[in-house]
């Protein structure tokens, strides 16, 4: 067991220093000049004299693998760099948006999980029967409309026209509440990216676990429980799911990365202001530093999600200790 | 009446049209005592799972089931599902073949063998303290019940299933293979276990290929063939009197520590499951097969044993009945009261030191000599009855001597042609038959060869050329007259393996008279001992090799087995 914690603990540094590395590099391969293309959003000339002060300030004059180092460093310090753009430092900004963020992708994440897996158990359970084909129906058109589109929808429909819903923001801006209040507006402002976000990735939990199900239904220890006399929802739930969500932990990291991209879209509508908002106006502006720092952060998120679920995996499934 | 199946049919229904299916049952009527254990045998694919399927109605949504299980005296056909639900871990349990993930993969063992106690409103606390204490019982160590399935041995996979089918003590068993993947030990152990709660009233259905298991285990045993019962016995007499030709072509394919005869295998493969057969289902791969099997199914004929046989022939027929036969040259009386039996595709092979008989028997009953008291039915025919040329067509014979039996004045290719002659069977397709002929008995077949006179051939290749000639017509009986003493023990080995292939294929019956019960021991079923004109003793092989009970054969025996010279 320890010998498994400590394989998967080694891949995984290797991998987060792999990343760290090309996030490193990313920009010194972009086309043209770095300062060049770091400062192009100024509205300033770039005088010869500018250029090597920035040379300068910024250690590109040093060794490649001098700059990774510095890199790294300042990386332990929480130090992401420095937005020229936004005139804050590239760690502050990200901080304050990650919350809005987690909140959001955690919140739909777990959500869809549990609807996607309810709907997806029932439905495989009466296979080929009516509710099984209009779900199967229902969630491959919901597949199909893409979260850009469907967050548009809402936005038009529930805000615009109806006016229930707040069109942009995570809270009502300077109404200092406070306690039971603020957390309903928080809630309130959540509500339509949420579900937008939940929806769009409900069909893919649901049709994962209806398939996955469909072949659990045949294994032998189902047939053992309905020879029990087990009722019918414990073998459902406590037998059969229980072995068909293998799959959906296997792929949580991977989903994950997904949903992160999606939220890009999704804030970038609502106008929330998570991660992803931060990202549509990093990219906007040529924000390179805070551009840089997002994809840093997201990187290790993902990883660290990943890590969590590989290293709780065995809890889930008792076999994998042996697979390694 | 615990557990009965009334005229049970299942049938699967097949993708595609509403009527393609395959016949898993047919027609299975079958009862189940308290305190009795009747095991199902059979080949893969016989419908044995499906019985066990059926008995708990658990049978899979294409199934199509008409007749009924009754259980307790209720029809299970007429159960709703949640009456059922009821019904099953309370009254009957079954263990399932140890295959693939029959325990949940993911949920620890200890808390899958209590579920049934919790299921019945048990607090979680008694449900797992009697768990572990069954679990002990099943020879689960200490501590190894709170693994997952994965962490154990199959065998011991096993026993969970066994310790989980008896948590809520049921009155009946549905035991699936239950030994199919346990070592021998744990296999007597468990016997012991089914034994017990045998007698302690349960009604158990025991599913297996392991014929001796079966013998082991149940009072009765019943004999499915493609979804059909063939016969059923009681199970002390399954290994050693089986009654119909499926039942004993399973038997001597069954591997068994004392049987030293190789194992054969029942000839040609299971019908098509998706047709009918308009005779008797087993008459493509049964060796005594007459008109009428093909012409209609045959009914159950009850036996004298009190079993029941389904057959045309009421079973394996008797080839030769030799009744009260005596002979006597001159003065010196020769045999003294000789009664056997030998049965269609026997082998049964005449030991005794020489002038004890046997050859005399031999010749008796091919009829080339005149018994002086006694008769001999061949076929429910006397052997007086029957015309010599019909006869000699059927039998073929292997004089002890080669030398004398073949004309000097023959080739290989002459003497080996004789029968064939004779018999006007001689034609285009003969030489081919020779060569083929000479070819089993590993003699080569060039023309030099077959060119060959008798005193130009050693006495080892003599003696094979006269088993091609016995064999060249197809006999339906071979009387061997010490037919390999004169072979090498390659040779002899392989023309051995020739006359059991023949019997399996064929159906060929044997008498193998030979003065070595090392070779009887390899290729015969039963064997008669002759000492000075009687048969001291007749049972089948193993038996007399293990357990031999008259004095004579015991000698007999150690004297093969000695590997010392005594002391003169």
């Amino acid at each position: 067991m320890r010998n498994r914690t400590t394989k998967i603990v080694t891949i995984y540094l290797l991998t987060i220093f792999f990343l760290l590395f090309l996030n490193f590099l990313l920009p010194r391969l972009l086309p043209g000049d770095v300062i060049l293309a770091m400062y192009s959003g100024y509205e300033v000339t770039i005088t010869d004299e500018l250029y090597n002060e920035l040379v300068q300030l910024h250690g590109l004059n040093k060794p490649i693998h001098v700059q990774f180092f510095i890199y790294l460093v300042q990386l332990a310090h929480g130090n992401l760099g420095y937005s020229y753009i936004c005139h804050a430092p590239t760690t502050t900004l990200i901080m304050d948006a990650l919350p809005w963020t987690l909140l959001l992708v955690c919140t739909s994440f777990v959500l869809s999980a549990i609807i996607g897996m309810i709907l997806g158990v029932e439905s495989s359970w009466v296979r080929g029967k009516r509710t099984d084909q209009s779900l199967l129906v229902s969630m491959l058109v919901v597949d199909g409309v893409p979260s850009l589109a469907m967050g548009i929808l809402f936005l038009t429909i529930f805000s615009l026209y109806g006016g229930w819903f707040p069109t942009s923001g995570a809270m009502t801006p300077y109404s200092n509440l406070a306690g039971i209040a603020h957390i309903k507006d928080i809630l309130w402002h959540l509500i339509l990216p949420l579900t937008t976000l939940t929806l769009s990735q409900i069909p893919g939990d649901y049709l994962l676990i209806r398939n996955s199900m469909i072949l659990t239904i045949r294994e032998p220890y189902v047939l053992t429980a309905r020879a029990k006399g087990i009722k019918e929802r414990k073998i459902k739930y406590f037998h059969a799911a229980r072995n068909a969500i293998l799959p959906f932990f296997t792929r949580i990291g991977i989903r994950l990365a997904y949903v992160i991209t999606g939220v890009l879209f999704i804030e970038t509508i609502f106008a929330y202001p998570g991660l992803g908002l931060l990202t549509y106006n990093a990219i906007s502006n040529r924000d390179l530093p805070l551009l840089q720092g997002i994809l840093t952060v997201s990187v290790l998120l993902v990883l660290l999600i990943n890590i969590v679920v590989d290293l709780l995996y065995k809890k889930i499934d008792p076999r994998v200790e042996y697979a390694y | 009446m615990p557990l009965q199946f009334k005229n049970l049919n299942v049938k699967y229904r097949l993708s595609g049209a509403e009527d393609n299916t395959i016949t898993a049952l047919n027609n299975i009527s079958l009862k189940i005592n308290e305190g009795e254990c009747v095991s199902i045998v059979g080949e893969s694919g016989s419908g044995k799972t499906t019985l066990a399927l059926a008995s708990m109605k658990l049978l899979s949504q294409n199934a199509i089931m008409t007749g009924s299980v009754v259980i307790n005296g209720v029809d299970t056909s007429e159960l709703s599902s949640e009456e059922m639900r009821k019904i099953r871990w309370n009254e009957i349990s079954i263990v399932f073949q140890n295959y693939g993930d029959v325990l949940n993969p993911v949920h620890k063992i200890i808390n899958q063998v209590a579920e049934p106690l919790i299921k019945n409103g048990e607090s979680r606390n008694t449900a797992l303290d009697k768990s572990s204490k069954m679990l002990d019982y099943m020879k689960i160590k200490t501590g190894r019940s709170m693994l997952y399935p994965h962490q154990l041995s199959a065998g011991e996979r096993q026993r969970v299933l066994m310790a989980m089918a008896l948590i809520t003590d049921p009155g009946m068993l549905v035991l699936d293979e239950p030994v199919a993947s346990v070592d021998a030990i744990t296999k007597l152990y468990l016997a012991e276990v089914i034994r017990k709660q045998v007698n302690l009233g349960k009604a158990v259905l025991l599913i297996t290929h392991d014929l001796s298991f079966a013998a082991l285990c149940s009072d009765y045993t019943v004999v499915l063939y493609s979804g059909n019962i063939l016969e059923s016995l009681p199970s002390e007499e399954l290994l050693d009197a089986p009654r119909h030709p499926y039942t004993r072509a399973l038997v001597r394919s069954f591997p068994v520590m004392e049987r030293a005869k190789d194992l054969a295998g029942v000839r040609g493969a299971p019908p098509s499951q998706t047709s009918t057969p308009k005779g008797c289902i087993f008459q493509p791969r049964c060796t005594q097969s007459i008109d009428v099997c093909l012409e209609r199914s045959p009914q159950a004929v009850s036996t004298n044993g009190g079993g029941v046989v389904v057959c045309h022939r009421g079973g394996i027929a008797t080839m030769i009945s030799v009744e009260n036969i005596s002979k006597s040259y001159k003065d010196i009386e020769v045999l003294k009261d000789v009664s056997l039996k030998l049965d269609e595709g026997e082998i049964l092979a005449l030991v005794g030191e020489t002038g004890s008989g046997k050859t005399t028997l031999a010749y008796l009953i091919a009829g080339t000599i005149k018994p002086d008291g006694g008769k001999i039915i061949f076929r429910e025919k006397g052997l007086d009855k029957i015309d010599r040329k019909e006869f000699a067509k059927m039998v073929g014979i292997v004089y002890q001597s080669p030398r004398d039996s073949i004309s000097h004045r023959f080739s290989v290719f002459e003497a080996i042609a004789e029968p064939l002659v004779i018999h006007n069977a001689f034609d285009n397709e003969s030489a081919g038959k020779i060569k083929n002929a000479l070819r089993e008995v590993q003699l080569p077949v060039d023309d030099y060869f077959m060119r060959k006179y008798p005193h130009e051939l050693s006495g080892g290749e003599l003696q094979r050329v006269a088993i091609a000639r016995a064999l060249i017509l197809e006999p339906d009986l071979l009387i061997a007259d010490e037919a390999t003493s004169f072979l090498d023990p390659s040779v002899q080995a392989k023309i051995l393996r020739l006359l059991l292939n023949l019997q399996n294929e064929r159906g060929i019956s044997m008498i193998f008279v030979t003065h070595d019960i090392g070779v009887a021991r390899k290729v015969s079923d039963r064997v008669a001992v002759l000492h000075d004109g009687r048969i001291v003793e007749n049972s089948p092989t193993h038996h007399i090799i293990e357990n031999p009970q008259h004095e004579y054969t015991k000698r007999l025996i150690d004297a093969v087995k000695s590997s010392k010279i005594s002391d003169l």
